[in-house]
């Protein structure tokens, strides 16, 4: 649509879907969320029918003029039928998505239907889509999300579409999902001249190296991260897991960021992020210091989390 | 759409030039010798393109192919009479599209041209048995249609 005010009508029109259909955690596609109109294809289609009648008609042959009524009557069955295959479509958001700067993110979703074919899926005016020709049952599926600079975005209202089984008309919704987007700072090593802080991690990377091949039978409570799965596939009945190493495990180290801004506060948040995860490798105690805001020491994938997702705030 | 950027299986090209043939054959009251001739070259070339899977021709190869035929029916046109010039234009748009297909969205148009090219063939025909072969062609070419929709390999129904 290009044409003058399409932007404004665009606009009034997913102003009116927030007010008739707000975020949901899940929803099935119903008569309210299903639109339908022909396609080009469609249109093409009703022109030869009324060809055919006036072929039939002209020329009195009734068996042209079956074929219009045929054909028209295949027309209208499409109609339900395309409609039908988005019918109760069941659609959830499975977690966040989480992805870091640069890097192209996926926001886990998990789709239901009886039977829906050729169903296109991106999001509400991106160009980027991606079409899953089968969905019978419950299927989990990953939709592809666009390159997005660092921060936590609202996902956007999604378009789904098919023109199954026989491209006559376009049957198409745009649910909204509530989820959020979460684009961490891109890791990235530090140098020399980094802005950067943290209690002595070139102490805590030798650390690392030295103590990370130690080894020891598993014990309930262990992390499976650290669980090797090689040694696992080949004696299943000892499973061995990496050694924390004690230095690291008893040592408190303390990741600050400095006020800055600009590309200055990109690079030190990346160097966070980076030494964040290291930190978490190694299974250390850490905490992050930002200008105004503390998260108190911790471990684990959540504690990871949190602190990643203040980066992304930052 | 994103289905419409799949490619076109070298199966349903086949069944397309089949249909073609077969339109040829029930055409026959309007062609004559030289005409028929001219076309059942063309389906053979279509043939063998297939069958050794050679690359689509493009849109100018088209033009510079056809323009001699269609300049010499429109030579034929008195001859030929109206009704006869357009059934021999629409079958030869529908080869020429056909030497063209590589993408679903490429034998769109094609599959619309053969509906109607189909449904004319009963201005000839009215016989009960060719009727029926009209129809059955007509199911196959809603097969055609279905194919370009559906996933890859998915039977009708």
């Amino acid at each position: 649509m290009n044409w003058p005010g399409s932007l404004a009508l665009r606009r009034y029109f997913l102003r009116y879907l927030d007010r008739k259909q707000p975020p949901l955690p899940a929803l099935t596609l119903t008569q309210q969320r299903i639109y339908i109109l022909p396609s080009r294809l469609g249109l093409w289609f009703a022109v030869l029918v009324v060809l055919l009648y006036l072929l039939g008609t002209n020329y009195q042959n009734n068996l042209i003029l079956l074929c219009s009524f045929m054909l028209l009557s295949l027309l209208l069955l499409t109609m339900l039928q395309a409609f039908y295959n988005l019918y109760r479509l069941r659609l959830a958001v499975l977690a966040d998505a989480q992805t870091y700067a640069g890097s192209p993110g996926a926001l886990p979703l998990k789709l239901q239907s009886r039977d829906c074919r050729m169903l296109q899926l991106g999001l509400y005016g991106q160009k980027l889509q991606q079409l899953l020709p089968n969905l019978q049952g419950e299927q989990q599926f990953n939709l592809q999300l666009p390159l997005l600079p660092r921060g936590c975005y609202s996902l956007p209202r999604l378009k789904l579409s098919s023109q199954f089984p026989f491209g006559l008309f376009n049957c198409w919704s745009y649910p909204a999902l509530s989820a959020q987007l979460w684009v961490y700072p891109a890791p990235m090593p530090p140098n020399d001249s980094a802005p950067l802080s943290a209690a002595d991690p070139g102490q805590q990377r030798a650390t690392a190296q030295t103590d990370a091949d130690q080894l020891k039978p598993y014990e309930a409570g262990d992390l499976p991260s650290r669980i090797l799965w090689k040694k696992l596939a080949t004696h299943p009945e000892q499973p061995v897991v990496r050694q924390i190493p004690l230095a690291a495990a008893r040592s408190e180290q303390w990741v600050q960021v400095p006020a800055l801004t600009g590309p200055a506060l990109e690079q030190a948040l990346s160097m966070a992020c980076y030494q964040l995860q290291q930190l978490e490798t190694t299974g250390s105690q850490y905490g992050l210091m930002l200008p105004g805001k503390t998260l108190a020491l911790g471990r684990g994938q959540r504690h990871l989390t949190s602190c990643l997702q203040e980066l992304a705030l930052c | 759409m994103l289905a419409q950027e799949l490619q076109l299986s070298r199966a349903w090209r086949g069944v397309a030039a089949l249909l073609q043939a077969t339109i040829l054959l029930l055409y026959q009251p309007a062609f004559n010798a030289l005409t028929s001739g001219l076309f059942v070259l063309l389906l053979l070339w279509l043939a063998i393109r297939l069958w050794q899977q050679t690359k689509p021709l493009s849109a100018r190869q088209i033009n510079w192919l056809l323009a001699p035929v269609l300049l010499l029916l429109l030579l034929q046109t008195r001859s030929l009479g109206a009704l006869n010039l357009m059934f021999h234009v629409l079958l030869l748009a529908a080869i020429g599209r056909s030497f063209s297909l590589q993408l679903r969205r490429d034998a769109i148009q094609l599959v619309w041209v053969q509906y109607f090219a189909i449904s004319c063939a009963f201005i000839f025909h009215q016989q009960i048995l060719l009727a029926g072969l009209i129809f059955g062609l007509l199911g196959a070419n809603l097969y055609l249609q279905f194919q370009l929709f559906a996933p890859n390999g998915q039977p009708l129904g």
